[in-house]
């Protein structure tokens, strides 16, 4: 993310920030913020608890204009501290995670449960920063530059993230076809 | 880790996509945003909610009481 996308978030005077703003952003973003939130919380609860709060606390803000609340990238900033906060909340608690899936078929066609199963359990047991790296260059076909952008973090970080929870994913599923025969 | 491995494990997840948001969300969203906004609301269902369960502790034990009145009055009036 870049610092010019933030500063684009403006606020004027004290008037309330509009619903239809609100319901707009929402409209805009939340599916695919709802499927950013899953894959970095890997909790189904977690992700939706996220959501809410973001576009709750954004309703509680006053003067935010339209074109900040649309601003994708300041939404995705604050989905990405409410669920490193919720996951901090977690640990501290040690809560357990709700077990609902994240993963769901990218086609039509049969699945298989069994590897659906594994890669989903393979997923939560990778930390959230490289679960979050992979969901961004997988799923939302981002480049390292532009996830390093989002995040805020050196493209080496980055890319170190993606190779390293690559390479956990690739010794489970070795392990997991391997015991399969 | 080789190239063609890095392939692999991407070709098995990319069979996959995260699941979607639930499609009353945006409901509960807006629910919580509203009474976001108008916070007295929450407070008048919460002051409501506490004034129907005093109503009906005390509903509760006037008919208790009132019960163990009546039968008492008619165990006496028969000289028991």
């Amino acid at each position: 993310m870049t610092d010019s996308a933030n500063q684009r978030v403006r606020t004027q005077g004290s008037r309330d920030t509009d619903p239809a703003d609100i319901a707009l952003a929402y409209r805009t973003h939340a599916a695919a913020l709802y499927r950013y939130a899953i894959m970095l919380t890997a909790d189904a609860a977690a992700a939706e608890d996220a959501i809410q709060q973001v576009f709750v606390k954004l309703a509680g803000r006053k003067g935010l204009t339209l074109p900040g609340v649309i601003e994708g990238f300041y939404l995705r900033r604050a989905v990405r501290n409410e669920c490193y906060r919720i996951l901090s909340q977690r640990r501290r608690e040690s809560a357990q995670m709700d077990g609902d899936s994240i993963l769901a078929p990218a086609a039509g066609g049969s699945v298989d449960h069994e590897e659906k199963a594994m890669i989903e359990g393979a997923l939560r047991r990778l930390p959230p920063d490289q679960r979050e790296v992979i969901h961004m260059k997988i799923y939302e076909q981002l480049t390292f530059q532009q996830i390093a952008d989002q995040i805020g973090e050196p493209i080496n970080t980055v890319a170190g993230r993606y190779r390293y929870g690559l390479e956990k994913l690739r010794q489970w599923l070795a392990a997991f076809q391997e015991n399969r025969k | 880790m080789t190239n063609q491995e890095f392939q692999g494990v991407e070709e098995i997840l990319a069979r996959y996509k995260p699941t979607e948001a639930p499609a009353d969300l945006l409901r509960r969203v807006e629910q919580r945003a509203s009474y976001r906004r108008r916070p007295w609301r929450e407070l008048l269902i919460a002051a409501m909610s506490a004034a129907a369960e005093v109503v009906l502790a005390v509903g509760i034990r006037g008919l208790i009481t009132g019960t163990t009145v009546i039968v008492l009055l008619l165990v006496a009036s028969k000289g028991y």
